[in-house]
């Protein structure tokens, strides 16, 4: 009950925040003029209005099954929450369900006990295998993508997207390995949410990397509204959370187990914020110490709510007003009201037959 | 003894010989190896360096960057031409004409808005006395739209104005399709007739969505949510509209629609106003109806045994979901919707018969009344309609239920237009506006449309552009293409030419020259070849360098300065 109550008191408040808002930018802003007569419900709850996931698995090989099995369990956690598969970007090298080395073929878990399959059966990755590059993953991020890549590996999003990018994997001191084979830099990466700032391709973005040195990669950040929370600090190391004896591998890393914890109880609809999410994983469970960026962002974390990046609540308008159209006669074509199952015949339209073609012409027979 | 010293004199003397043979051979052999040295060295400098800077250099197309830079600081002007018609003849003395219009274009210069260093109107307003067959028109006409002909304008920024005597057909203000507005004279001072006519431009010309709209594309949105904006969708060339059946029991009622002659009727004079600018690709899933209405493809899937989501609540006659409620009904819906073939974005329109246990079923909003329409809508996605069925059917076996395509459209239409922006809101109090009655849109509705999308297609290709220019500047790895050089050009004479067709009145021209430096200008900056090198910083360079240069340059260099000290050794030992 206690908690009911709580939320409600952060609904006033949240009210409370937008009115003064209005009234600040009223009084200092000549434009507000115009909009005298607007009330606080001529706006909506949010500044967003769609919600984009990039989840990055940057690294490949059996032993790397954890953040194989990091990734995909965030996955399911948006998913869950809201976020459909079109607007979610997975790049996963994905070879670990069907590694010969696994004892359970075709499944992924991220826990020993195997409760959950998080391989499941409507996993879509979009960059799989040798797909999962520095270079993919920028051009997905910036937009420059070859003409004949499809709509679902694009990030289509707008300057009212909210865009979560998660990444885990082996890193360092300003870096993240992509598959043993290159790595993209702390610098590459601000350079790429300055462009996406830029062009206005996000509204508010969140960044979470749960790898070694995490936090060297949100350091040279510089573009406005995103947040950042990393795993570890500079010369720490992101620890694994344990080992499934029956795969021989370690299945989930600390970090994103405890998170993942959390976010098992959030639901749609939701109030729990940022700033409980920020506390998920203190030190003593950790190990290492989550650290956080809040300097770039705009608004509050103690008021920002946890689905406006893990989930995707709407912004609905109900219609008062429907448009007054003159009704078309079609009474040749909606006929068919009163018609009786043989005089509708004309109108119904008859599937074709399908055959098979000919195996053999004709002609040689 | 002196045999001997004499023979010894020779030998020593033959060896000096010999001794300075050999060193004149040592010295030979030195100079040739110095020379050599030398040789080499002079050879990496001019061959070599120039080569290794001619083939590592980044190859960029130069682009008028202060052409960029000018644009992106110029003002947008659009022309606005104001006619007024004076018709009201028996008021005449009480008015001025020429200080109306005076009066009339020094309050429009006043109300340029805010943001006028960036964008503002220029009115042009004239004034002239009806003639007398107009004056006569205007008495007899019947009904208002009688009169939109005599005073039709094909140009889409002129607006007429025509102040009329009250009469019975013209009792308040009317808004005719052709950019006419019609003002009864209520035999008011000119200061307050002209705040009268001030005011019906300023919703038909809609100058506050245009510079939100401007601001919106500038990227200057403060934290402000602001409906107007977020909802609509910005310019893209094309949408695709997927009409959505949801039949949650197909074994209790037969539903059928006939959604292609619906649209056709009702959504397609619409769409055929805006053909012109951008393109809508219309498609359905009924299940039966496989074929596209009118291009692109379909998808031929079932919305069978598929409701919202959510739980309803239930009241005394009914379900309801709560305005709280409806985020959540659409998000389990959208994996079913299809995945969308083209780039461009989509507006769903799903209508959903809710099923016989659940029926009839509303939405309530925050006041606890009913929404009349059953129907809400989510920025930049789409609409949702409710329908539900006469439940007196629910005795019959499987009763089959023919869908009002007519009430069906009536929701759709009006957010399609919500959509799009297209929407006006009527600030004025107890104006009319005319309407035909079909969904097409008005003169006056296309230019406003055509005036935001136009302003926001210049401010996104401008800041596109500078932010590529910014780009360039900052990251020295970047490959600019002929193909790009090209882009950046056209664009940047699409924008110049937008601006001053803007500035002469010339809507039409205005936009399309915008779109196109839109898309000129988004092909520059998404152009996939701007990623070809990856963006390395400066001191990565030197990782790769170091390797490859140092087993070179070292043996050169040393080599040289020893060369260089030999041989001012030997000049310094010939001059002594």
């Amino acid at each position: 009950m206690g908690n009911t109550g709580q939320n409600h008191n952060i609904g006033i408040a949240l009210i409370h925040m937008i009115t003064c808002f209005v009234i600040l930018y009223l009084s200092f802003n000549p434009a507000g003029c115009m909009s005298h007569e607007e009330q606080v419900n001529e706006f909506f709850q949010t500044g967003h209005t769609n919600n984009w996931a990039v989840l990055v698995d940057a690294s490949r090989f059996w032993f790397n099954y954890r953040h194989h099995a990091n990734v995909l369990s965030l996955y399911r956690s948006v998913k869950r929450l809201g976020i459909p598969d079109s607007q979610i970007i997975l790049m996963v090298a994905d070879d670990m369900a069907c590694n010969p080395r696994n004892p359970r073929p075709a499944t992924v878990f991220n826990n020993q006990n195997q409760h959950i399959n998080v391989y499941g059966d409507d996993v879509e990755v979009d960059y799989r295998g040798y797909e999962v590059t520095v270079e993919n993953f920028i051009r997905v991020l910036t937009g420059r993508l070859p003409e004949s890549t499809p709509r679902s590996k694009r990030l289509l999003s707008d300057e009212r997207s909210n865009v979560l990018v998660y990444m885990t994997g082996h890193g360092g001191d300003g870096f993240l390995k992509f598959q043993d084979a290159e790595e993209v830099s702390n610098v590459e990466l601000a350079d790429a949410f300055e462009q996406m700032w830029q062009k206005q391709r996000y509204h508010e973005l969140f960044f979470m990397i749960d790898t070694c040195q995490a936090e060297s990669m949100f350091q040279k950040f510089y573009s406005p509204n995103i947040l950042a929370v990393a795993s570890s600090r500079v010369g720490e190391d992101s620890l694994s959370h344990h080992v499934d004896p029956a795969l021989g591998v370690y299945v989930i890393d600390r970090y994103t187990y405890y998170a993942l914890e959390f976010l098992e109880s959030v639901k749609l609809g939701s109030k729990k914020t940022m700033a409980q999410f920020f506390k998920v994983c203190p030190k003593h469970l950790c190990i290492s110490t989550v650290s956080t960026r809040t300097d770039l962002f705009r608004r509050d974390v103690s008021q920002t709510l946890l689905t406006d990046f893990f989930g995707s609540v709407r912004n609905v308008e109900l219609l008062t007003e429907t448009s007054s159209l003159a009704k078309v006669n079609t009474s040749s074509r909606s006929g068919s009201d009163t018609c009786s199952k043989d005089s509708c015949k004309g109108t119904d339209r008859k599937p074709g037959r399908f055959s098979y073609p000919e195996q053999v012409p004709s002609i040689l027979i | 003894m002196s045999m001997a010293e004499e023979n010894t004199a020779p030998r020593a003397a033959k060896n000096i010989d010999a001794k300075e043979q050999d060193d004149e051979c040592v010295m030979k052999e030195k100079n040739t190896q110095h020379t050599t040295a030398l040789c080499f060295s002079v050879f990496f400098i001019i061959v070599g360096l120039p080569l290794w800077w001619k083939t590592t250099e980044v190859y960029r197309v130069s682009l008028p960057f202060s052409d960029i830079e000018h644009l992106s600081g110029k003002k947008i002007e659009y022309r606005i031409e104001i006619n007024v018609i004076w018709a009201a003849d028996q008021e005449k003395e009480k008015v001025d004409l020429s200080t109306l219009a005076s009066h009339l274009s020094t309050v429009l210069e006043d109300k340029r808005g805010y943001n006028s260093s960036i964008l503002s109107p220029v009115h042009r307003v004239a004034v002239r006395e009806a003639e007398s067959r107009e004056v006569m028109a205007i008495q007899n006409a019947a009904q208002v739209s009688d009169l939109s002909p005599l005073f039709s304008t094909s140009q889409l920024n002129v607006y007429n104005v025509i102040i009329t005597q009250m009469t019975q057909v013209l009792a308040q203000p009317v808004i005719a399709p052709s950019n006419n507005i019609f003002l009864p004279y209520n035999g008011a001072e000119t200061s307050s007739l002209v705040d009268q006519i001030v005011q019906l431009l300023k919703d038909v010309v809609r100058s506050t969505t245009v510079s939100k709209t401007l601001d919106v594309a500038r990227g200057q949105i403060t934290q402000r949510p602001d409906k107007d904006t977020m909802r609509s969708f910005r310019y893209h060339s094309g949408f695709d509209v997927t009409f959505t059946l949801m039949v949650p029991e197909p074994d209790e009622v037969n539903v059928q629609w006939e959604i292609e002659s619906g649209v056709k009727d009702y959504l397609q004079p619409l769409f055929t106003s805006l053909e012109k600018y951008t393109h809508f690709t219309i498609t359905s899933q009924d299940g039966f109806a496989c074929n596209s209405i009118y291009s692109g493809t379909s998808v031929p899937k079932v919305l069978y045994f598929v409701s919202l989501g959510g739980k309803p609540k239930k009241s005394e006659n009914g379900f309801y979901y709560e305005e709280q409620h409806l985020p959540h009904v659409i998000n389990p819906l959208e994996s079913k919707l299809g995945s969308h073939a083209s780039n461009s974005p989509s507006l769903n329109f799903i209508t959903c018969i809710p099923p016989m246990n659940k029926s009839p079923l509303h939405i309530q909003d925050s006041k606890g009344k009913y929404v009349k329409s059953d129907a809400f809508l989510s920025p930049r996605w789409g609409g949702v309609m409710i329908y539900n069925i006469d439940k007196s059917l629910s005795n019959k076996t499987r009763p089959t239920v023919h869908l009002d395509m007519h009430r069906l459209m009536e929701v759709f239409v009006a957010q399609t237009r919500l959509l799009l922006n297209i929407q006006a809101h009527m600030t004025t109090n107890e104006v009319v506006v005319l309407s035909s009655g079909s969904s097409s849109l008005h003169q006056w509705e296309v230019a406003a449309w055509l005036r935001c999308r136009c302003v926001e297609n210049l401010a996104t290709s401008t800041s596109t552009l500078k932010s590529l220019a910014q780009l360039l500047e900052e990251i020295g790895n970047i490959v600019i293409n002929d193909e790009i050089g090209k882009e950046v050009e056209s664009a940047v004479a699409s924008i110049k030419s937008s601006h001053s067709h803007l500035a002469i009145g010339n809507l039409e021209e205005a936009f399309v020259a915008s779109r196109d430096a839109l898309q000129a200008s988004e092909l520059a900056f998404f152009h996939p070849s701007l990623l070809e090198l990856l963006y390395f910083p400066e001191d990565q360079k030197f990782a790769i360098y170091i390797p490859l240069f140092l087993p070179i340059s070292i043996p050169v260099l040393t080599s040289t300065v020893q060369a260089i000290k030999w041989f001012r050794q030997h000049k310094k030992a010939k001059v002594e």
